[in-house]
Parts: C-alpha cells; structure tokens; sequence
C-alpha cells in the first residue's frame, strides 16, 4: 500500500509536469516495495516491522491527502 | 530452529523465490531469445537468404501499395529499414498478439517469398505477457517485484560466505550440495545483471501495478467494462479507403536531417500523420523520438523528442532492458546472463524440492509443485524447440500459419504440464523428468539436420550465420539434457 500510495501522490508533490512526476514515482514504488517488505519480514518481532512499513505507509498516505 | 535474520530470509526466499521462480524461468528464457529476435525471425524465413542488396530510398515506395492494404483493414503497419542486424526492409503490424513481418529486398522493393511466421517477436510477446494480455503483464511485474524480494533475502542470507561460497563448485559432492553450488555461481557473478533486469523490467510494466489512480478505481474500471477473453484484440473497423501516400525518399532524407543520417529505424503509418522515428540502435537512451509528416502532402507536421531528466532516465532504464543499441558481442553477454538468470531459478527450485522430498514428499501440494517445476522448466525449452519444429515442418500454405506455430508451442507445453503432473502424481517424479530431458536432447540434437533439409541452398560448413549460430545453442541445450537426464 505504500508503494502504491507514493505513486499516486507522486504527482502532486513529484518534480516536472504530471507525467514525468508519475513516472519518478512509479521509480520509488519499486525500489521502495521490496525495501519493505525485507524489513517487516526481517525485524525479530512481526509487530515491530508492521509498525515500520506501517509508518511508511502512513507518511505515503498523508501526503497524498496534504499535497496541494 | 533458532529465530534469526538468516532464517527468516531462507523462509522469505524459498517460499517466494519458488513460487516466482517457475513463471521467472519462463521470463528469462525468453529474454534471452527475445534478445535475438530480429536474428530468429530470419532463421524462421529460410527462404531470405543471409545476404542481399544495399539499401535504396526508393524502393520504399514499392511498399506503399501492401501499406495501404494493411491501413484498408484497420492495422497500423510500419515498414523497418535495413540495419546491421537484417539486411532486408520489412513491413510489420501486430495482429494482437504479436508483430507480423513480411521481407522485401532492400533495393528493388520487391516482396520476397518468405513463408509467414510469427518469428522471434512470438518469445518477445510471450517475455512480457505470457500471450495472456494485460493479465499477463500484471502477473509478469508482479514476479518481477517478487525477483527483488528473492534477490535482497537471497543476499542477505550468503552475505558471510558471499566470496568463499563463490570459489567453490562440487559437481560430484551430495546432490544438494552440487545444486546449491550451481545456484550460487549462477547468480551471484550476474546479480548486478539480474538486479538491473528485474528492476527495469518491472518500471516498464510498472503502469499494472502501480497506476496513477486509486486501486479502488482500477477495479472499478475493471468491472465496469468486461474484460475481453481474448488479449488485446480490440475489433479493428476497417478504414475508408485512403488517398495514396507522397513519395516515402524525400520524406526520409527531410527526417534525416533532423534525426541525423542512418539513424532512422521505422516509418510508421497512422491515418494523421507519417511517423519517422529514429533507430533504437542509435544509442542507450531509447528515446524515440519522431519527425511527423502529412500523409497528404508529405510536409512537416512536428518534431517530437521529450527532453526532462525524468524521461532520460526512463529512456536510459527502457534502453538497459531493450538492450537495442548493443552490437554482438554485448549482446550475447545479455543471452549468457539471462541463460545464467534462468540456471538460478531453476536449480532455486530444484533445492526446493529436494530440501522438503523427505519430509513433505507424499503429499500432494508437493507432487502438484514438482509436477508444475517439471512442466516449468524442461517443458518450456522442449515446447521453445518443438516451436522451431513446427516452423520448418507446417505446410507454408496453411491458413493462419503464425497461429499455428503458436499453437504447436502451446500444446508441447501443455502436454509436457500434464505430463509432468501425472509422473510426480504416480511417485516417479525422476521418470518424468528424465524423459522429458530425453525428448529436449532428441529435440535439439536434430534440429541441426531439419534446418539443413529444410533450407533451400544450405551446405553443412557455411559462414556464421543466424542458422549456424541457432542450430549451434540447440545442439548444446541437447547435449546438456542428455547428460542431465544420465545423471539425474
């Protein structure tokens, strides 16, 4: 969810027109993706790497809302 | 077992880099035919032969009239100028699946009579999206981010023996410990390779995973229109007839002098405009960019390049992909690293298996897994050559060749699945994939003499040719399965 939320506000705070800012997310979602899910699946407690990719998510999230 | 990070990724990279694995094989191998398409088209038009003359602008418009049938029943067709990589000028459309091409001789303008086939463009179709559309896409990116996952935990877990691990190869030690060792050589020298293919390949398909709208949307949109069962076929209206186009030799020397000259690769025909765009061979930016024409009057409608640091940076991961600028010694660099890509996911489930035979051997998600690993791997190169096969042995007159060729494919492949599943299902899981070695090598060993039948002019000691080199890879695939197939 937060790959796929970084690509959908990526246009509103990516750099260029609104093609190119999808794209620069589109980038990070796959970097970001198994980044992720190497921590929530890594960490010694479950809880500790949901909260982690949670987090992410979140912060992903709020900027699609707060973006102008 | 203790809980540490290195068992945890084990977990994380068997489960996820099995289940993967099999439709990953599959999208290497094809990769790595795909990577001579162009060369494997040839091969399957044995009736063009290795040489023929030099290109003249004005042969082009030979071409017009086959354009303008093509345009009268709906296509978009595009006719590809000769480059080092085939000598000839082709006139190409896709028919949904993939691009039909047709030879002319590069001087004359002439169509040669080559028999139809779907050529190399069907391994470059099916790498992307198994023939199953945007279903297939989807699945195909999603292995794709699976790949990365496999690949960081498959790091993490030989990070302390990265180096020694590396030296060592024991093909006559413990089974396990030889296949582990074939993994490990196989993938960790490519990584870097397997890295930027699995990273490139799934942002060019990154607009099914990740699209710009809300997934709540996405599938809304979804059922909102039914999904075709069939990929990618859209109903294609016949066009009105259309006014005959202007001479294509001015249009293409007004393009090179934007482009720069040698540097255009197709010509393509919408109802619009004339789109002369440049030669993905120009360099590793895949940029194409394109000088439009009228199709009335043939003048300069626009020139279109998009320069932003973003879209360079796409150009430059799409041209890494594509790989379409190389010459031939980087390009068999990307077939060895891709056959090295699919020796990794292959022996990745090969220990898999072996690993969980003892425990988990009876029962029946394990003989379905080993049934899916048989039909995955040694079905797919048996049905890749029995495709070849049937490309030399269809009649050239029967309707819907290209179809067909397909179809054979799809049969071996099928039939090797079934196959597969119900040896592992009788608990003579090595049977099935001995046999189906034996039928690969049998495949592959007489390829070479059905090519030299099957070629008008062939001789056996000829120059190195697309024919020679292609034979060549099938007689060393044969001869590596009858030595796996008598060691397994």
């Amino acid at each position: 969810m937060a790959a796929h939320f970084i690509t959908l506000g990526s246009p509103k705070w990516g750099p260029g027109a609104r093609h190119d800012a999808t794209i620069f997310g589109q980038m990070i979602a796959i970097a970001v993706f198994p980044i992720l899910l190497l921590i929530a699946v890594g960490t010694r407690s479950p809880l500790r790497g949901g909260l982690i990719a949670g987090a992410v998510c979140l912060i992903a999230a709020l900027a699609v809302v707060l973006s102008p | 077992m203790q809980d540490t990070l290195r068992t945890r990724m084990g977990w994380l990279h068997a489960w996820v880099g099995f289940a993967a694995g099999l439709v990953l094989f599959c999208v290497f191998a094809t990769g790595c035919l795909a990577m001579f398409d162009t060369e494997l088209t040839r091969w399957c038009q044995p009736e063009a032969p290795p040489q023929t003359d030099t290109f003249s602008p004005r042969s082009l418009d030979r071409l017009l009239p086959d354009v303008q049938d093509l345009i009268a029943q709906g296509e978009k067709p595009f006719i590809t100028l000769p480059s080092l990589r085939d000598p000839y000028l082709r006139l190409q459309h896709h028919d949904g699946y993939e691009f039909l091409t047709v030879p002319y001789n590069p001087q004359t303008g002439e169509r040669l009579a080559a028999r139809v086939t779907v050529g190399g463009t069907f391994f470059y179709n099916l790498h992307y999206t198994m023939r199953t559309g945007i279903y297939g896409e989807t699945l195909i990116a999603l292995a794709g981010l699976a790949l990365l996952v496999t690949i960081g935990s498959g790091v993490i877990i030989h990070l302390k023996g990265l180096v020694s691990d590396l030296t060592l190869l024991r093909p006559f030690a413990s089974r396990l410990r030889a296949w582990l060792d074939v993994h490990v050589v196989a993938s960790v020298p490519f990584l870097p390779f397997i890295v930027l293919m699995a990273y490139s390949g799934t942002f060019i398909r990154a607009r099914t995973l990740f699209p710009p709208v809300s997934y709540t949307a996405s599938i809304e949109n979804v059922f909102r229109t039914p999904a075709p069962s069939v990929p990618e076929t859209p109903e294609k209206q016949p066009a009105p007839p259309s006014r005959p186009f202007p001479p294509l030799a001015p249009i293409l020397s007004e393009a090179e002098r934007t482009l720069g000259t040698g540097q255009v690769g197709f010509i393509l025909f919408l109802s619009q405009s004339i789109l002369v765009s440049r030669t993905d061979a120009s360099g590793p930016l895949l940029t194409r960019e394109h000088v439009d024409f009228s199709p009335v009057d043939g003048h300069v409608l626009r020139h279109v390049l998009l320069p932003s640091p973003i879209t360079h940076t796409q150009q430059v991961l799409d041209g890494l992909h594509y790989a379409r600028w190389t010459g031939y010694g980087m390009r068999w660099l990307y077939f060895l690293s891709g056959v090295m890509g699919a020796i990794m996911f292959a022996s990745g489930s090969v220990i898999f298996l072996m690993k969980r035979r003892r425990q988990s051997g009876r029962k029946i998600m394990f003989r379905i897994a080993e049934g899916l690993a048989i039909g995955s791997i040694v079905g797919f190169l048996m049905a890749t050559v029995a495709f070849f096969w049937a490309n030399r042995l269809l009649p050239i007159a029967l309707h819907d060749r290209p179809f067909a060729e397909g179809y054979v494919f799809l049969a071996v492949w099928v039939l090797s699945m079934v196959a597969g599943l119900g040896w592992s299902g009788l608990h003579r899981p090595f049977q099935g994939w001995k046999i189906q070695l034996f039928c690969l090598g049998t495949l592959g060993f007489f390829l070479t003499p059905l090519d030299l039948a099957t070629r008008p002019g062939a001789s056996l000691f000829h120059a190195p040719t697309v024919f020679a080199a292609t034979d060549l890879v099938a007689l060393l695939v044969a001869l590596v399965s009858f030595q796996m197939a008598r060691r397994l």
